[in-house]
């Protein structure tokens, strides 16, 4: 149990000694070790990113195929396990379309930088007991500033594709991303005063120690979902893609492996974003028998299966109802949730 | 809504036409709600037909009468409170292919009458908006006159149609 | 605030002819101020296959798979005015079995399209679950019309004279399928749809349709219904044998798109009851002739002749001109999708870019109709 637990944390540890070996046996510094293990950190986080997007996006055309009444994907490999990567296989060697007018350099820049900002959170996510990759004193807003950081490469796609359809698309990416930070900050905001500290390891101690948050924030969890869908751009508010307005919004001139990293840097910000709720409001990696990744890893299940629950049942929202519903309903209802923690952790303390 | 107007069955109408227009449109045979009308009344005729509450202008279309040198435009005009249809037909020689726009009557001329001059190239007098709507712009010819010659199908180069 | 003048350029936006949703290639070339539209011109014509020029070439019974082309979603329902048109020229009588089989594959066909149209509708708003629902019992209405004649879709089931297959048991077994499978799903997808908060502000108030708009335009269907006309020709001017039934016209008041959407909802309903009725009348002529006396080489009597239905996108008139020889001197259709979409113009400007497609939605066009 103790060894399931800990295998990661082993197997860095493990690591750690090999270049420590390594190095010695070269009659180099041993502090090359720890930059060497930057390496590590993030082969492992470039792992749990290819993992989580292929097996998320055949959760989601399994779960959508539940949810519509057909069998859903189900030819290559057992039940159709293995159709993620044929499709990754297929858009890999698909032609590599570049639109005349469009801007080549950031149009390929787009497509690469969209991995960038769910690697770099991922960096700060608590995957388990120790396996913190930048165990960062303010982990909770180096998180925020960088999921921030997703829409650039959504703006410079539409930007550079040299199409209305995409220029309509990255307007309303910059819309939502700007008005949802708001709520999405004042949501984490109220976890914090709870909790008092923005260390995300401290403050899944303080809900161990305590009771999960979700139970003292019940209003924050929910609208934190909310933006949480927003700023990923997923249906009900998948606006910048709004298929059925501006056929595929900001990818329009995007296919192959182009688009499919964007496809794929959708779900690793999704996965973010259940990282970071699981973590703030349902106690993050700690749970009883289970190992703490894999506590980890449901957790975020659950969330994720509820982000494509709800992109399969509702209609989109237009536009403008879409600031509307942030600046009208969320911003004040998450300003008077903080007044109202504000308050009553002041008359307790 | 004409709720307070009486509505006009078909014999109303057919004694107001003998009345107002009384050589300018007759009776077909063996119809009571055909009508055979001169080109210069059939302005004043729809007008009359809407006023009376028939408000619905079902179709307009045209029949090439080649032979006898003659376009016949077919115009249906139904009635929304009993459901009644009049039929009002216009010849036009094919020489000088020209006939008042309704549009200024029902709305829905606009479009149909649009598809006839597309179709036969008949002028609408007073069409606000009189362009080829199922063909492109750029095509040449009448389609469904009888004396169209079907063109040859070869590729006519890239070019913009708009 | 209001009046603040912030200078925005305006760009013209193609939607269409190759779109997600504009069920087709319909192409709208609007103008648009940010997310506003100001000026809104259909294009229309590229699926055009001169469909009355081709029918002037053929013999009339050779026309008559054409016109199953013409509103693809519903093929019975465009034989009916092809065939009623000449059928007034050729002064045949039409048994009442076979008058009766062509009503009842009408409405079942009826019920097919607005299947599709309901759930056309949703998934545009972005619902794309809902429009699997809505295809299953539009698949049960299939089976029934393969069951009777062997095609699904383009079925060109209705001759001159009458139709061309009988009633039989398995279209009995696929029948019952329907009838007991519809109520259910029905329920479920006003639980569904009805109250979703999303789908209620995305199409209350869109699209205003007076009734005026709606007369002047020659709105049909349950497009002007929604509007507050209260117009549909099995009751109005009834054609086959629907005098001989009793139904509700529902009409709805707001003239919006969720007022469409509620009239197509509550129209299923009547038209479910109505498949009961004439099945039930079907039922007590078994046995009955199913064509009339129609001489093997149509040559059909010189004039002209109009005759229009009620078809699920609304009045579907068919002309037919005839000088007396074995094809056609004219056909003409009167497509009701052709003028519902003539209002787009003058609807579309001051909607937002989504409610374009909310209303484009709402009317349920079907492409192969409007261009003929």
């Amino acid at each position: 149990m103790e060894f399931v637990n800990n295998i990661f944390v082993n197997i860095a540890d493990l690591c750690r000694a090999l270049f420590v070996w390594l190095l010695n046996l070269l009659g180099l510094p041993v502090g090359l070790a720890e930059v060497a293990m930057v390496a590590v950190y993030w082969l492992g986080i470039v792992i749990v990113c290819v993992f989580c997007a292929l097996f998320y996006v055949i959760w989601e055309r399994k779960l959508a195929g539940y949810i519509q009444r057909r069998p859903g994907p189900n030819r290559l490999g057992p039940n159709g396990w293995f159709h993620t990567v044929g499709d990754a296989i297929k858009l890999v060697m698909k032609e590599d379309i570049v639109p005349d007018g469009a801007d080549k350099n950031v149009h390929l820049l787009a497509a690469l930088l969209a991995f960038v900002p769910p690697m770099l959170a991922l960096a700060a996510m608590p995957f388990g007991e120790g396996m913190t990759a930048l165990d960062l004193e303010l982990g909770v807003v180096y998180i925020m500033a960088v999921t921030t950081l997703a829409s650039l490469p959504v703006l410079c796609a539409g930007y550079a594709s040299n199409n209305k359809f995409a220029m309509m698309g990255a307007m309303r990416v910059v819309n939502q991303a700007i008005s949802y930070e708001v709520p999405q900050a004042l949501c984490i905001l109220s976890v914090i005063m709870v909790a008092g500290t923005f260390n995300l390891n401290q403050i899944i101690d303080w809900q161990t120690g305590n009771i999960w948050l979700v139970c003292l924030q019940p209003v924050a969890f929910v609208v934190y979902l909310i933006t949480a869908l927003a700023e990923c751009n997923r249906a009900p508010f998948d606006l910048p893609e709004g298929e059925s307005e501006l056929t595929a919004g900001v990818f329009t001139e995007y296919s192959g492996m182009r688009y499919a990293l964007f496809y794929l840097a959708e779900y690793c910000n999704m996965f973010v974003a259940a990282g970071l709720a699981t973590t703030l409001f349902l106690g993050g990696f700690t749970g009883p028998f289970l190992p703490g990744w894999v506590w980890f890893l449901l957790k975020t299940f659950v969330i994720m299966s509820f982000f494509i629950w709800v992109r399969w049942s509702f209609p989109r929202i237009r536009a403008d109802h879409v600031l509307t519903f942030c600046w009208k309903v969320l911003v004040p209802l998450m300003l008077a949730n903080v007044l109202v923690t504000g308050v009553v952790v002041y008359l307790l303390a | 809504m004409l709720n307070n107007v009486e509505i006009a069955g078909k014999q109303q109408v057919a004694a107001e036409f003998a009345a107002r227009f009384a050589d300018k449109i007759e009776l077909i045979e063996n119809t009571d709600s055909e009508y055979m009308v001169q080109a210069e009344v059939l302005l004043p005729a729809a007008e009359y037909l809407l006023s009376a509450g028939y408000e619905f202008l079902a179709d307009i279309t045209a029949v090439d009468y080649l032979a006898e040198g003659k376009f016949r435009l077919i115009y249906q005009v139904g009635n929304y409170q009993n459901g009644d249809l009049i039929t009002l037909k216009v010849e036009i020689s094919r020489e000088e292919p020209q006939v008042n726009s309704l549009c200024a009557v029902w709305k829905a001329a606009n479009w149909l009458e649009r598809e006839v001059y597309d179709m036969f190239g008949i002028e609408f007098a007073g069409h606000p908006d009189l362009r080829r709507i199922l063909m492109w712009d750029g095509f040449e010819g009448w389609p469904l006159r009888k004396d169209f010659v079907h063109q040859p199908t070869k590729y006519q180069g890239r070019r913009r149609l708009d | 605030m209001q009046n603040l003048n912030v200078n925005s350029e305006r760009y013209t936006l193609n939607m269409g002819p190759q779109h997600p949703s504009t069920h087709g290639v319909l192409r709208i070339v609007a103008d648009f101020d940010g997310e506003t539209c100001v000026s809104a011109d259909p294009q229309i014509g590229y699926l055009h296959r001169g469909m009355e020029k081709l029918l002037e070439s053929r013999t009339y019974v050779q026309g008559m798979p054409y016109t199953d082309r013409l509103d693809y979603l519903a093929g019975v329902n465009n034989n009916l005015p092809y065939a009623l048109a000449v059928e007034k020229l050729l002064g045949v009588e039409i048994p009442e079995r076979a008058s009766l089989l062509r009503m009842l594959s009408c409405e079942i066909m009826r019920l097919a399209s607005y299947m599709v149209g309901i759930g056309i509708y949703i998934m545009d708003l972005g619902a794309v679950s809902a429009v699997f629902y809505p295809y299953q019992q539009r698949e049960y209405a299939l089976e029934v019309m393969s069951a009777l004649c062997g095609a699904r879709m383009t079925q060109g089931y209705i001759r001159f004279g009458g139709v061309q297959a009988d009633w039989n048991e398995q279209c009995d077994a696929a029948l019952q399928k329907l009838l007991d499978e519809f109520p259910p799903f029905l329920e479920m997808y006003h639980k569904l749809v009805d109250e979703n908060e999303i789908f209620l502000h995305r199409t209350k108030g869109v699209g205003v349709v007076t009734a005026e708009q709606a007369k002047a335009y020659g709105l049909t269907g349950a497009n002007l219904r929604a509007s507050g006309v209260s117009y549909d020709l099995r009751r109005d001017a009834p054609y086959c044998l629907y005098d001989r039934f009793k139904f509700k016209v529902p009409v709805q008041q707001a003239g919006d798109c969720h007022a469409r959407y509620v009239q197509r909802m509550e129209e299923c309903e009547v038209i479910y009851q109505l498949i009961k009725d004439i099945y039930a009348a079907l039922k007590e002529t078994e046995g009955g002739e199913i064509m009339g006396k129609v001489p093997k080489v149509l040559r059909v009597p010189a004039g002209e002749a109009y005759a229009q239905t009620e078809n699920p996108k609304g009045i579907m008139g068919c002309m037919v001109a005839s000088d007396g020889k074995t094809n056609p001197l004219r056909v003409h259709f009167r497509r009701p999708s052709f003028d519902n979409i003539a209002i787009y113009s003058e609807l579309m400007p001051g909607h937002k870019m989504a409610d374009l497609v909310t209303i484009i939605a709402s009317f349920d066009i079907v492409l192969g109709e409007i261009d003929a």
